[in-house]
């Protein structure tokens, strides 16, 4: 784990991005602070309206303000490049040579009225300076390389022409162009079926091999994480509740939401128990509870959860637990690593 | 338990729905696609059956064709002897406060201008149920989902989505039904609030002896709810078997890839894994494949000329697991 020792290719460090709106100030991401390594796949993973997706918008510079801000104090560093203040001009070339995207829907995010292959081949000529010619001989090496059928025939056909798995491809091909150092992946499977989302899971740590690049994944689906994380945050109600490796995180989970999320699932051993659910439901962005931001919904809730919690680090690897009860459970885990 | 010697309460064999694709000023259908083609099954009184399968397989069509919210374009639909295609409207009506639906988005067949108690009380009213305590009967119906009394004054768009799909049961239960299609419940809702849901609905089930068609993608829910578990592809069953039965012993090479590419919430070993990637997509319904509709995209290592010629049977244990594949596992009695 030669990743470990060397500076972190993204640093996260105390981003906060509010919404400011009618009904009032929606805190979506309220402090939080991480790091990718060089060639790692991070998993952040929460439910609807933890911050996850806000957080990701926010490293891309891709959130309209206002009505987002992103508060004093946060940094968000790209090889020790700070990106919130670098400017428009130097975010666009960043996006694209240093940083890729892929989202959820790739219908909304391909231009319908344009060929697949123009819509590559303009990357290449912009952050490349190809000409048209080499740009359209690379766009079929790259949709080859990604697993599309029939390259030659694609570049000439319509999004809409392609499938959900063919389109995502088409996405993951754009994103690679310029080799990018770190891939941002925004529920990249959800929208498939689970045959197809195996395809694209796939390709993409095929793809992660071959050329090194680190994966930030964003997913609600634990499955995803378990299947293709090397770590994992944990987001509720805008914070992070939880870090560690894939393992620890499913292994022996420290925080209760994070308890609660992997019980909400059936069982793999014991299909037919009963799931345990979390009572409740999230809480609303503009008005969080003091204190521990869980507290309503967690079993273990006691005196002293009503203070703000501080993300507790467990070990010195990156572990950690927003949860003043959790270290003393950890003890012979955190010893023994 | 069930008892599979009783008389099936619904008995599905053949059926089909096929959806005309109309072209030209006369809007003549030049081709038809087969969403649903030829599907047979059981499901006895109280129990649940899980009908699985990809987006585009007929999962949802089938459902909607049972209860007939599409009229099936053939085959036969017993519902506790009844010959529910045969059922006139007023026979239809008397139908469905015996077998109701729940769809996959509350929110979009909930009534945005009805607060939840002028919901429920019209759907009592149009079947003649409640009396004059229709508002009392309303509050009972919501307890029994889980929600509160003072509820009953609020709109669809004040709840979350969670409360929402409590509000679709609740409004399916107002007839008094034995028996609830429901169209992926829970797929819309985060994990922990789809916990929730369905440990409602295993309650109901329980207090009520109400049966289930739990239709859905996420295999191991499906695996959790069902008591049995069905497998569709391209307008077919492929495999339909006790539910343990399929998971730990699926016969249908499809079933087999199925299951193997869902992602295990376990980081535990799974570089040992093994997975199935099929390639491609899925064909068209307009124009299936011959023979057996899996066989483009199957990885069997005894695939030959048959599969591409002769549509598979659904063959096995008689009454319990079946397959269609020409090439089940040795010691699989097929019948022919």
């Amino acid at each position: 784990m030669s990743a470990e020792s060397a500076p972190p290719l993204l640093a996260v460090r105390d981003l906060r991005t509010w919404f400011f709106t009618d009904q009032g100030v929606a805190k979506a991401v309220d402090g939080i602070s991480f790091d990718v390594r060089e060639g790692e796949t991070l998993g952040i993973v929460g439910e609807s309206g933890c911050g996850k997706t806000v957080t990701s918008l926010s490293i891309l510079g891709l959130l309209p303000q206002p009505p987002a801000r992103i508060m004093e104090g946060s940094s968000i560093r790209l090889r020790g490049e700070e990106l919130i203040s670098c400017g428009e001009r130097r975010m666009r070339s960043l996006r694209g040579n240093d940083i890729s995207m892929i989202f959820q829907e790739p219908m909304s995010s391909l231009n319908p009225v344009y060929k697949v292959g123009d819509q590559i081949s303009e990357a290449l000529r912009l952050h490349r300076g190809m000409d048209r010619k080499t740009a359209r001989a690379e766009v079929v090496r790259l949709l080859d390389e990604v697993g599309l059928s029939e390259p030659e025939r694609r570049v000439d056909e319509y999004p809409h022409q392609l499938s959900g798995g063919m389109r995502q491809r088409v996405m993951i091909a754009m994103a690679l162009s310029c080799e990018p150092g770190l891939l941002i992946a925004d529920e990249p499977t959800t929208a498939l079926d689970v045959t197809i989302q195996a395809q694209i899971l796939e390709l993409l740590a095929a793809l992660r091999e071959k050329f090194g690049m680190a994966v930030l994944l964003i997913t609600h689906d634990l499955g995803v994480v378990a299947e293709v994380c090397d770590r994992v945050v944990v987001m509720y109600a805008g914070q992070i509740v939880e870090t560690g490796s894939v393992y620890e995180i499913f292994t022996e989970p420290a925080h209760p939401y994070t308890r609660g999320l992997l019980d909400s699932l059936p069982s793999v051993e014991d299909p037919g128990k009963r799931l345990d659910s979390i009572p409740g439901t999230v809480p609303n962005p503009i008005d969080w509870p003091d204190g521990c931001r869980f507290r309503a919904r967690c079993p273990l809730a006691t005196d002293g959860c009503e203070r703000p919690q501080e993300l507790i680090e467990l070990s010195a690897e990156g572990r950690g637990a927003r949860c003043w009860r959790a270290p003393s459970r950890l003890e012979p885990a955190g010893a023994a690593s | 338990m069930i008892d599979r010697h009783a008389r099936p309460l619904l008995s599905v064999r053949g059926l089909e729905k096929h959806f005309p694709l109309r072209q030209g000023m006369l809007r003549r259908a030049v081709q038809h696609v087969k969403a649903v083609d030829g599907v047979d099954f059981d499901i006895w009184p109280g129990e649940t059956l899980g009908l699985v399968g990809e987006s585009g397989c007929g999962k949802s069509t089938t459902g909607r064709a049972v209860l007939r919210l599409l009229e099936p374009t053939a085959g036969d639909v017993r519902y506790d002897e009844m010959d529910v295609r045969a059922l006139d409207r007023e026979q239809l009506r008397a139908f469905r406060r015996r077998a109701q639906f729940v769809f996959q988005d509350p929110f979009g067949s909930l009534n945005p201008r009805l607060s939840v108690g002028a919901m429920l009380e019209e759907v009592l009213e149009v079947h003649g149920l409640g009396g004059t305590n229709r508002r009392d009967r309303a509050v009972e119906l919501l307890e029994l989902v889980g929600l509160r009394p003072e509820h009953i004054d609020r709109y669809p768009h004040e709840f979350s989505g969670g409360q929402r799909q409590r509000l679709g049961v609740a409004r399916a239960l107002s007839v008094e039904p034995d028996f609830l299609v429901l169209d992926e419940p829970v797929s819309a809702l985060d994990v922990s609030v789809q916990a929730q849901v369905v440990n409602l609905l295993e309650d109901l089930q329980a207090e009520l002896g109400l049966t289930y068609l739990f239709i859905a993608h996420d295999l191991a829910l499906v695996e959790h709810v069902s008591d049995r578990v069905a497998v569709m592809y391209l307008g077919r069953i492929v495999e339909i078997a006790e539910a343990a039965s399929l998971y730990r012993e699926p016969r249908h090479p499809y079933t087999r890839a199925l299951l193997s590419a869902v992602p295990r919430p376990n980081p535990v070993g799974r570089e040992q894994r093994e997975r199935i990637v099929l390639e491609g997509d899925v064909p068209s319904a307009v124009d299936p494949p011959t023979g057996c509709p899996f066989h483009p995209r199957c990885p069997h290592p005894a695939k030959n000329d048959v599969c591409q010629t002769d549509r598979p049977l659904l063959e096995g244990d008689p009454g319990g697991h079946l397959a269609a594949c020409h090439h089940q596992p040795s010691g699989v009695e097929t019948s022919t």
